[in-house]
């Protein structure tokens, strides 16, 4: 592709950056080619579509804000350790960050409550919370979070909901203790869960403008993603 | 004992980065403040064209948090942070095409909506004010251009930053930059009209 001269010319006006002698050799060249002042005007009005685009596109800048991190680690050598389990490492850039706005959840909200609503009776049923705390009656008495997190996955297990839990966690927070012997981390514990649901969509194609469509998988037997 | 002094910086934006590599919150804030906007274009000209932006720049500003400590001159800032927000929208787009997005969604909502999961899903991603939007087809549109063409096309339609500050951004010669915005605005302009563009050769360097 060549750039003539007046191409040059029209798309520094479009872009509102000639300067007069510039301005000055397009309207001498315009005289001799009429349609440059055509094409001048289709390119302002273009670059004024896409500054418009691009200026409303780039306003969620505008309310993205830095994660507040207690202690912000720097460089490559300072690692946080979540899950003594695992052993594994992560880095703090690897770290998701703090929602800037409650409806960044929204999405997880839903899909709990979908999930809740088709599962709900494979759940152990609600028992009242001065029971859950001092519960023995069960097999397991579940005197702490942990203990109430490992009766649910056993249970979801023999089940057959719960698949298993992804061994690394995704580390949101970490600062030293007062004192030292350690780290205060919160962190996210991935649940692998399965469910029958009535409907799959799949959003793996784009229309022409690059926005995703949404196509509902019909239920074949075989056919899996 | 000795301590090292720090070099009394003079640019008022070195002294900003420094600050902010001291552990100056308000100095990191206005570090982010100040580039965010042209981060954001960046990152509309690499990222997929489903992902959303606003997450995109979460993680920018995560790694700025975590990791500003590495840039050792600040000259090279601006370079480090649009490298940064490269490799976010394509790591997301390597992770995009290897694991395709599913939602799971309950038919009793979409009839509740009136019509189909999928007729509601065209809802949410096409409203009526949004896609005979001409400005927004137009930027769809430049999803399609090269990226090396996109990217200083969308940075100078932010009317923030002037030719030569995107020559520097991209480290490249002022009038490259010219020439592959000029070149651009002819393919989005064939785009526009044919739906097509036509590209000789590789990108001037």
């Amino acid at each position: 592709m060549h750039e003539s001269r007046i191409d040059s010319l029209i798309g520094r006006a479009a872009d509102g950056a000639e300067s007069a002698s510039e301005w000055s050799e397009f309207c001498v060249l315009a005289e001799r080619q009429p349609s440059a002042w055509r094409d001048l005007a289709i390119q302002q009005r273009e670059a004024r579509l896409l500054s418009a685009s691009v200026d409303r596109a780039v306003g969620a800048a505008d309310v993205v804000e830095l994660p507040h991190v207690s202690h912000p680690f720097q460089g490559e050598g300072v690692l946080a350790r979540v899950g003594a389990e695992t052993g594994r490492e992560r880095p703090l850039h690897q770290m998701r960050p703090e929602p800037s706005h409650p409806t960044r959840w929204m999405g997880w909200v839903v899909a709990a409550c979908v999930v809740a609503a088709w599962g709900f009776s494979a759940l152990p049923r609600q028992r009242g919370a001065e029971t859950a705390a001092m519960n023995t009656a069960g097999l397991v008495p579940m005197q702490t979070a942990d203990d109430a997190l490992q009766a649910y996955l056993d249970r979801g297990r023999a089940d057959g909901v719960v698949v298993g839990e992804v061994p690394s966690k995704m580390l949101l927070e970490s600062r030293p203790l007062d004192g030292g012997g350690g780290f205060e981390v919160v962190f996210v514990r991935q649940i692998v869960e399965r469910r029958n649901v009535p409907a799959l969509i799949e959003f793996s194609q784009a229309d022409e403008f690059g926005r995703p469509v949404a196509v509902q998988l019909e239920a074949r037997r075989g056919s899996s993603l | 004992m000795i301590e090292a002094v720090a070099q009394p910086t003079t640019d008022p934006r070195s002294a900003l980065l420094a600050r902010a590599q001291a552990g100056d919150r308000a100095a990191l804030d206005a570090l982010w403040h100040e580039h965010r906007r042209w981060v954001a274009v960046v990152l509309l000209a690499h990222k997929p064209a489903s992902a959303d932006l606003e997450d995109l720049l979460q993680e920018v500003a995560t790694i700025l948090v975590a990791r500003v400590g590495d840039v050792r001159d600040p000259a090279c800032f601006k370079g480090w942070l649009r490298t940064v927000a490269i490799n976010c929208a394509r790591a997301l787009a390597r992770s995009a095409s290897a694991r395709p997005m599913l939602r799971l969604e309950d038919p009793r909502r979409s009839e509740a909506n009136g019509g189909s999961p999928r007729q509601a899903c065209h809802r949410e991603a096409d409203p009526s004010d949004r896609c005979h939007d001409e400005a927004d087809q137009v930027l769809a549109l430049s999803g399609r251009l090269p990226e090396e063409y996109r990217e200083p096309l969308l940075l100078r339609s932010l009317n923030e930053l002037s030719y030569r500050q995107i020559a520097r951004l991209l480290e490249l010669p002022e009038t490259t930059v010219e020439t592959r915005i000029t070149r651009a605005r002819r393919m989005l302009r064939e785009l526009v009209e044919t739906g097509t563009f036509s590209v000789a050769g590789t990108a001037p360097r």
